[in-house]
């Protein structure tokens, strides 16, 4: 009786936590809040950056998608060129243990240095909890919070979906733009894009 | 040693001719092999004719449909025709739903034909040499891009040779291209909040199928599609995806009632008040 209790209280909890993650996240609306822990064990609550420009770029090392981005420099670029300008960056990922993508701390810090990144913290997500609250799909997958913690862009990193980093130079940067045009206080034009890349590699 | 050469150098030139006349060898890549292959034998003036890229893939691993769905990339070809001839756009075969985790893409496994039509010319040379350049994604847990060159080379007679080896290939993917909806059909969406409604009247003839939808960010993929069989046919509830900016203006996909058998409905949304923006895409 006690053990069929729990369990009932237990489904009606996840089934709770999935429906509001299933209404997830829109752009032009107050993006969730968060906690997650970043590779130096600190942990980061969206709420705490209320008043910039927040940038949440989903990741997988292994994905060739990613890899075009980071290989080429471009978000390592991006991240230097924009945290100068106030925004906070969070790397995220959300593989899970085992699969493509999964890191443990030590071997994200390695990375960052390998590649020369310096996003403001990369977040470890991998049991994916910020991973299914944004309903990030891809990687990558690229999120833009404004100073008053609306959404203001979802999608993906640029528009030419493919793993070529030759394409990069040509494409136009969805997140540049974006930043550009939310930070001159203009409407963002293309607030909603289809992302490209791997699926994300969540916990089953 | 000049003997040895010219030999050396005969024995390529032979390989090259028989490749030719061959046509296509599949193009290995990660996991997948690509071939270029055509419908008919010989190609006839100002007669259209049946290409198609022959994909073959390892067990568990998969290329993705038009629309990849959540996440992956369509195969793309850049072709190098003769003079004059032109090739439309690849063709779809109707697609798998493939889950991956929570997520859902849409695409192919084991093997798939994408046809092509090549339209010719009235005037060109003996031999018809084709060239294409293709790329694509492969996934099984991970992705990895892939790319080949196929080439095939055809002669020219008066009307388009049969093709046996290549036939039951075109046949299979053609049954599996999806088709026009009956005309005896009608359709129609119902666009609220959280869903999408499409209302199918098949005169009886279909009560249940699967919609994959040829845009993104329309619906949510991965959701289940709630099917509802009615006495002319059948509703489908489709959850909409997070990502949609309404208003709803076309239902464009595909409606599957078996790999084999499917149907491209493009559906227009009931034009809101004030609002007259006409015809469907």
């Amino acid at each position: 009786m006690k053990r069929s209790c729990s369990t009932l209280l237990t489904f009606v909890f996840t089934w709770l936590c999935l429906s509001a993650a299933a209404f997830a996240v829109r752009v032009g609306e107050q993006a969730p809040d968060f906690n997650a822990v970043d590779s130096n064990g600190q942990s980061h609550a969206l709420s705490q950056y209320k008043g910039k420009f927040v940038v949440l770029e989903w990741h997988n090392n292994g994905c060739p998608y990613t890899r075009k981005h980071y290989v080429s420099g471009n978000m390592q670029n991006l991240q230097k060129e924009w945290i100068a300008k106030g925004v906070v960056w969070f790397t995220v990922i959300s593989s899970a243990p085992g699969a493509q993508g999964y890191v443990t701390a030590a071997e994200e810090n390695a990375y960052l240095k390998q590649m020369k990144a310096s996003p403001t913290a990369a977040l470890l997500d991998p049991q994916g909890t910020l991973g299914h609250l944004y309903n990030a799909k891809t990687t990558p997958e690229m999120f833009i919070i404004a100073p008053d913690g609306k959404l203001v862009y979802q999608g993906a990193i640029d528009d030419h979906p493919t793993t070529e980093a030759d394409d990069i130079p040509k494409s136009k940067n969805y997140v540049s733009v974006a930043l550009t045009e939310a930070m001159s206080g203009r409407p963002v034009d293309e607030p909603s894009t289809r992302s490209y890349g791997c699926s994300v590699k969540y916990a089953q | 040693m000049a003997q040895r050469g010219r030999v050396a150098v005969g024995c390529v030139l032979l390989a090259i001719g028989l490749a030719s006349e061959a046509g296509a060898a599949p193009k290995q890549a990660p996991h997948s092999s690509v071939e270029l292959v055509s419908e008919n034998s010989s190609v006839a003036a100002d007669t259209d004719f049946n290409l198609g890229l022959l994909f073959r893939l390892d067990p568990h691993w998969h290329i993705y449909w038009v629309n990849p769905g959540d996440s992956g990339e369509p195969p793309r070809v850049s072709w190098q025709l003769p003079q004059g001839f032109t090739a439309d756009a690849l063709q779809w075969p109707t697609p798998k739903r493939l889950p991956t985790g929570p997520l859902m893409d849409f695409g192919y496994e084991q093997q798939v034909l994408l046809p092509v039509r090549v339209h010719v010319p009235a005037a060109f040379a003996q031999r018809v040499a084709i060239h294409a350049a293709v790329r694509w994604l492969v996934c099984g847990d991970i992705c990895l891009p892939a790319k080949a060159e196929v080439e095939l080379s055809l002669p020219v007679a008066a009307k388009p040779g049969d093709n046996p080896q290549t036939a039951p290939l075109f046949q299979q993917a053609r049954a599996s291209l999806p088709k026009p909806v009956p005309k005896a059909w009608r359709l129609s969406v119902a666009d609220s909040k959280a869903e999408i409604r499409l209302l199918v009247n098949s005169a009886g003839k279909l009560h249940s199928a699967v919609f994959f939808p040829l845009d993104a960010n329309v619906i949510e993929d991965s959701s289940p599609q709630r099917v509802q069989r009615t006495a002319l046919g059948f509703t489908v509830a489709l959850k909409k995806s997070d990502q949609f900016t309404g208003p709803l203006t076309v239902l464009r996909g595909v409606l599957a009632d078996s790999e084999s058998h499917s149907y491209a409905v493009s559906v227009a949304a009931p034009a809101s008040a004030g609002r007259g923006r006409g015809a469907s895409q």
